[in-house]
């Protein structure tokens, strides 16, 4: 078998791929993923909550703080968000939990790599409760078009489930 | 030697539910009093595991509100923490493309969690259309039905 420094031909098409067994398989797998879990546990006949903000008349390159008034015994499952005018990325946000003191997102961050949409949904991969009585939450968003933005912005999330 | 009490085999097979209107253009006010409010009842026969929504809608301007009857509970909070009533009553809910996927778009929105919602229990959807014209919409609860049997009853028969 040529090796493939001598013949630039894809990887892709030799068999068996000469990197072949240079990771061990074994162990590769166990280090990313989490086996079994269909749904994040302990949440189970928890009801599916969304806790919606609105900017709908920001200033142009404005930056906005609003404080949410979290349902009691939420879980924070995701981020949802869209924009009415979408030049220079739309606009960027970050959360604060109130009762922790502690920032979710360490810096502003563009809408687009954070919060999902309806049909694109992106979903925490380990859920974070909030204070379970009365949490508030701070909300930053900035705009980053030249013009003035309608701006939607949700947090999903579960009320009560087994956890309780 | 006892028996243990046969236990019921719950059996799982596919079902959506659908919530169809047809929204009045550029309705306002609260979500009562717009015509574009639909009841989504869970039938008798079984509860509904609920796992992915799904949406067509005309124009994305338009916003949805869900409440669950036997609890009052809402789907959608406001900023204040006051989903409806309690001085919010001008609040309408999410905008629907926040809410649901649309499958000719590449996906239904997935419940992390699937809820269970009891058989023959109500729904109540507000919707608001903010397009100026008249909105179709259709949001469809995909999931499975819950049919319970009970060991000896027969075939086909719910113990519901």
């Amino acid at each position: 078998m040529s090796s493939g420094a001598m013949s630039p031909t894809r990887l892709m098409q030799k068999t068996p791929n000469p990197y072949w067994g240079m990771v061990k398989k074994n162990t590769i797998q166990g280090a990313v993923y989490r086996q079994g879990q269909m749904s994040p546990p302990g949440l189970e006949g928890g009801f599916p909550t969304w806790v919606y903000a609105e900017f709908p008349t920001i200033a142009p390159s404005d930056t906005q703080d609003l404080t949410l008034y979290v349902p009691d015994d939420f879980t924070l499952l995701g981020y949802l968000g869209s924009a009415s005018q979408m030049d220079g990325g739309g606009f960027s946000f970050q959360v604060y939990d109130e009762d922790r003191n502690i920032w979710l997102n360490d810096r502003l961050i563009n809408f687009q790599c954070l919060a999902g949409t309806g049909r694109a949904p992106l979903i925490e991969r380990e859920p974070y409760d909030f204070k379970p009585d009365k949490p508030q939450v701070l909300l930053r968003v900035a705009n980053h078009s030249i013009l003035q933005n309608d701006i939607q912005f949700a947090l999903y999330g579960i009320v009560g489930g087994s956890k309780e | 030697m006892t028996q243990a009490a046969a236990q019921p085999t719950i059996v799982k097979y596919p079902r959506t539910l659908v919530v169809d209107a047809v929204v009045n253009p550029n309705a306002a006010g609260a979500p009562n009093n717009l015509g574009g409010q639909q009841v989504l009842t869970v039938p008798q026969d079984a509860d509904f595991e609920w796992w992915w929504l799904a949406a067509f809608r005309t124009s994305f301007n338009l916003k949805v509100q869900v409440q669950e009857s036997a609890t009052t509970r809402y789907m959608v909070y406001s900023q204040s923490g006051n989903p409806q009533g309690q001085g919010n009553s001008a609040f309408l809910g999410i905008y629907i493309d926040l809410f649901a996927g649309l499958v000719s778009n590449n996906g239904a929105f997935p419940q992390t969690v699937p809820y269970v919602m009891p058989a023959g229990r109500n729904y109540v959807h507000s919707f608001t259309d903010l397009s100026g014209a008249a909105n179709t919409v259709e949001l469809a609860y995909i999931g499975y039905a819950m049919l319970q049997f009970q060991p000896g009853a027969g075939g086909g028969q719910s113990s519901s």
